[in-house]
Parts: C-alpha cells; structure tokens; sequence
C-alpha cells in the first residue's frame, strides 16, 4: 500500500524584480509519483532541476501550486489536529549540511530527544534514556551524548542528524543528499547503515543525490529529474536502455574513473 | 626536471597556548611541480587543509607554524616582508576554494570581482582584453557577456570556473585548490576537471589538490601524499599508489573508495553488478 503520493504536484517560485517585473521559476512540474513502505526511491538529477524542492513538498514544507500531496489518501494541505500531527510525526528528513541542520549550543542527547519529547511526551531521564538508545543504534557511543555538535566530524553528525530523524519512528524519510558532503569510507558507513535501518523499520525512503554510484548502492529504483520534469524511471539493476533520457547519460558519463589510467609516456 | 613551486619540508602546526597545545601537523613535507598535479588525500580532519594552506603562508587565527621551512617559487616565506608575501600571492600563486556559492560578494558583478583582483595588486583599471582571456581559458564561449552578471546568477559550476580565471588573472603560476568540485554536481565536477588538467597539461601550472574523493586523484593527479592524523602516511606516484599501497590507511581509503565507485563510466556496463 502505498503511503506518500504526489499527483501531478508543480511548485513555482516568482524571481527577481519587483512588481510586474518578477518570472515565474517552475522548480517541479507535473511530478507524480508514489513511496511504498520499504522501498527506496533514489532521485538524481543535475544541480536545479528541482529534486530538493520535490524533497521539500513531499515533507510539507512547500505546498503545491497545484497537484496534491497524499498521506495515506489524504491531502496533506487538509490534514488538521491529529491527523496533521500523524503525519509530520511519520515523514523526516535528514539534510546534507549537517553543521547547519542541529543547534550548536544543544548536547546532541538534547538534539535526538527533542521529537522524543515532542511526540513522545517523554521528559527528563525517560527521554535521555531514549535519546542515548538512538545514538547507540547509529553506532555513535553513550559518552557522546553529552558532547555537543562542533566535537563532531561531519560524519558522526550525519548519524545524530540520522537518530534524530528515527526518534517518532517514520513511516518515511526524505534523505536529501545526506551522504554528498561526507568522504567516501563515511558515505559507505552511512549508506549501510541507512539501510540496515530501512529493512528493520520498513521505512519508505526518497533518496536524493546527483552521484548515480551511490543511488545504485542505496535504491530500488530511480527516477531521473530534469528541469522540473520526472524524466525518466529504471528499476534495478538501473541499466539504461537506448531510449534512456540524456540526461541520464550525461550523469553516467560524468562519473569519474576508478582508477588512474595507465600513466601517459 | 620542471621548476618546483612550493616546497614545504618537515612542516609542524601547533594551536593552543601553554599546557592547552595541541599538535594538528607533524612532519609534513611535500613538493609541487610544474606541469603536474600534486595532491593531498586523506580522511576529514587529517590535517591537508591546513598544510596546503601553510604552504600559502594563509594559515587561521590560533594555528601557527612551530616549525619546518616552506620555500614558495624559490622565496623562504620566513624571509618575506608582510608586503612582499602579499604581493606574491596572486601573482605566483592562487588558491581556490570549496564553497563557490558563497565566496562571491552577492552585491557586486563578475566584473567588479575582476576589478578588485586587479586593483589588490595594479592599477585597478578593468582591462577588459585580460578578463576575458582568462574567462576564455576556463571555458567560457562568450566571456564578455559573463562580466555585468552578479553571482546568483550563474550556477555553482560556473562560479567555480570563474574562481579559477579570477586566479589566473594575475598569472599564478601555481594554483592551490581545496576540495574544488565537493560541492559541484557530477557533471560540472567533470568540466571544472577537465579545465585544471587543460591548465596544467598544456600551459603546465603546477596544481596542489587536496581531497577526500580518490575518483578525483585518479582522474587529475600524478603524484599523492596519504595524509592521517597530521602526518604523511605514504606518498608516491598515484599508479603506484592505487595498484599496491604499502600502509594500511591507504589501502583503507581505496576500498572504501573501491567499494562505492567501483563502476565502470560506459553505458553498456552500467548496472553490470547489482
């Protein structure tokens, strides 16, 4: 059954100018698509066509021009009391700029224990205790609780940003380029461990990145973005047809050699 | 043998003052032709950053340099006068940075940009023939047409692009690029790469390359130094280091590396392993 929808969605922004003299920037257009529990949709695409904004209207962060968001059948824009609070409670987000996304003067016990508190009702030592067992499932340890975000590399920030995501137990998780700004060893870390993640909780996931290496790690099944536009959509094991979108070679073909050539004489 | 350009021989970095101090770079030392490219590797926090920019002589409030010599294009920076120091950076050497995005003044154009280089070490007159000469050189067709724009916009790829030619304006001979593509998508990092080897192969500037991302190493670098912990681990050619590599942390890094980038870039094979 499928748990997030978007039908036809489109978003625009107005740019530039003042008054009449503004352009209307079509940032998504017409996209529909659909997270089932359990599965994880990769989105790629090239800087600006529009995946973050998708990202941020599946959260409810932006709201549709037109088009319609669903959780679970409903429109979020009339989702009220509860049901609204069902929601929000079961679709996060972890972002790519970790040091922007946790507040640096909070211990990240407090970071990880704030949607505890939140959805929970839990306080004081029930929700440290919580918190601590979050930081204990993305492989962080129980003296770090108390450390606050600056004494993190980005890495081990991603996995608080990670916990904290957990915390209300998500039906679905927009990861929108959570690994991107992260060295390689630590993206393969995270990339399992998200994984690892999604196979015990069954989360729906919409991961996006513009690095195809790591969609193919990470996903099911990927839908390519272009301009606005779902453009394309392959299942695994994301081997493009002749009828594949450009855009789709483009970012193949982009991808960088393994290993050095062997040494020009 | 092509001219070396920055020399850093068994370089230390403290921060700290008292009991509180902290050792961030320990006998350090690594050297940059000309015509090559150089680069630093290593995981986050292993101390590449702050040795390129000791090379510079740019090093951040609070870390000092507690020892060891670095000779920029054949000047020890210890002997340089404040002033003289300046004048070389630009002229000899350049450095360019991670963030394109947010290194640009939002309030000024491209050419105002170029107008400030110009004017940090000439006259500050615009002369237009050079801007767009080094804009040409990175790849702009129409160079002229990229001077009245502000910084928002153009893409993070071209900005990057105009980074380099706002190095190259003053005809450093030797550019030190920090992490230059991390933020760029797959496509643009291509280009902006392409562009560094141009410069390098063909009007043979030395490149100091420091990054975590050995797709990059393989694609650009001749030589490497594997950093961690402040300390140089291995060095050597990147060929050599990539088929047999002695110490453990860098047969670490490749098969992380390996593990998520071990994918061929052809279409046909694309999807060959699940």
């Amino acid at each position: 059954m499928t748990i997030l929808e978007l039908s036809k969605v489109t978003r625009r922004y107005r740019q530039g100018g003042w008054f009449r003299r503004s352009r209307a920037l079509v940032a998504v257009q017409e996209v529909s698509l659909a997270l089932d529990p359990g599965c994880c949709l990769g989105l790629i695409g090239r800087s600006g066509s529009g995946k973050s904004t998708l990202g941020r209207l599946v959260l409810g962060l932006e709201t549709p021009n037109s088009g319609a968001v669903l959780w679970k059948g409903r429109d979020v824009r009339g989702l009220r009391g509860p049901d609204y609070l069902d929601f929000r409670r079961n679709v996060q987000v972890v972002f790519q700029n970790v040091q922007a996304a946790v507040n640096p003067r909070l211990p990240v016990w407090k970071i990880v224990a704030e949607p505890v508190e939140n959805f929970d009702g839990l306080s004081g030592a029930a929700a440290r205790k919580a918190a601590v067992a979050l930081l204990l499932r993305v492989d962080l340890r129980e003296k770090d609780a108390d450390h606050l975000p600056h004494q993190f590399s980005g890495g081990m920030l991603q996995r608080v940003c990670i916990a904290r995501a957990l915390a209300s137990r998500p039906a679905c998780l927009v990861l929108d380029e959570a690994v991107s700004s992260l060295d390689m060893a630590v993206q393969a870390q995270i990339i399992d461990l998200l994984d690892e993640i999604r196979r015990d909780t069954g989360a729906a996931c919409l991961f996006i990145s513009h690095d195809i290496r790591v969609i193919r790690r990470a996903c099911d099944e990927l839908a390519v973005m272009h301009q606005g536009r779902l453009v394309d959509r392959l299942p695994r094991p994301f081997a493009p047809g002749p009828a594949a979108h450009p855009v789709l070679s483009e970012l193949i073909n982009a991808i960088l050699p393994a290993a050095p050539k062997a040494p020009k004489l | 043998m092509s001219r070396e350009l920055l020399c850093v021989e068994s370089l230390r970095l403290r921060a700290g003052e008292g009991n509180e101090q902290r050792s961030l770079v320990s006998d350090v030392s690594f050297s940059v032709h000309e015509g090559r490219v150089t680069t630093l590797i290593g995981s986050s926090g292993s101390g590449k950053s702050l040795s390129c920019l000791a090379g510079l002589g740019l090093l951040p409030l609070g870390v000092r340099r507690a020892g060891g010599r670095v000779t920029l294009c054949g000047r020890d920076l210890d002997g340089l006068s404040p002033a003289a120091h300046r004048q070389m950076l630009g002229r000899e050497a350049a450095l360019i940075m991670q963030n394109p995005m947010s290194c640009f003044d939002p309030l000024h154009t491209i050419g105002s940009h170029f107008q400030e280089t110009l004017a940090a070490h000439e006259n500050g007159r615009l002369d237009m023939d050079r801007c767009t000469e080094v804009l040409a050189r990175v790849g702009f067709e129409q160079p002229r047409q990229m001077l009245p724009l502000f910084p928002f916009e153009m893409s993070g790829g071209m900005l990057q692009r105009v980074m380099i030619a706002l190095a190259l304006l003053l005809g450093a001979r030797l550019l030190v690029a920090d992490e230059p593509t991390t933020d760029l998508d797959v496509v643009s990092q291509a280009r902006v790469l392409d562009i560094l080897d141009d410069l390098c192969r063909e009007q043979g500037l030395g490149i100091l390359l420091v990054t975590h991302d050995l797709s990059i190493v393989a694609r650009l670098a001749r030589e490497a130094y594997v950093m961690h912990a402040g300390r140089v681990v291995e060095q050597g050619e990147v060929t050599a280091i990539f088929e047999s590599p002695r110490h453990h942390v860098t047969r670490e890094l490749l098969r992380a590396h390996h593990d998520l980038a071990g994918f061929a870039p052809v279409d046909a094979s694309c999807g060959a392993k699940t």
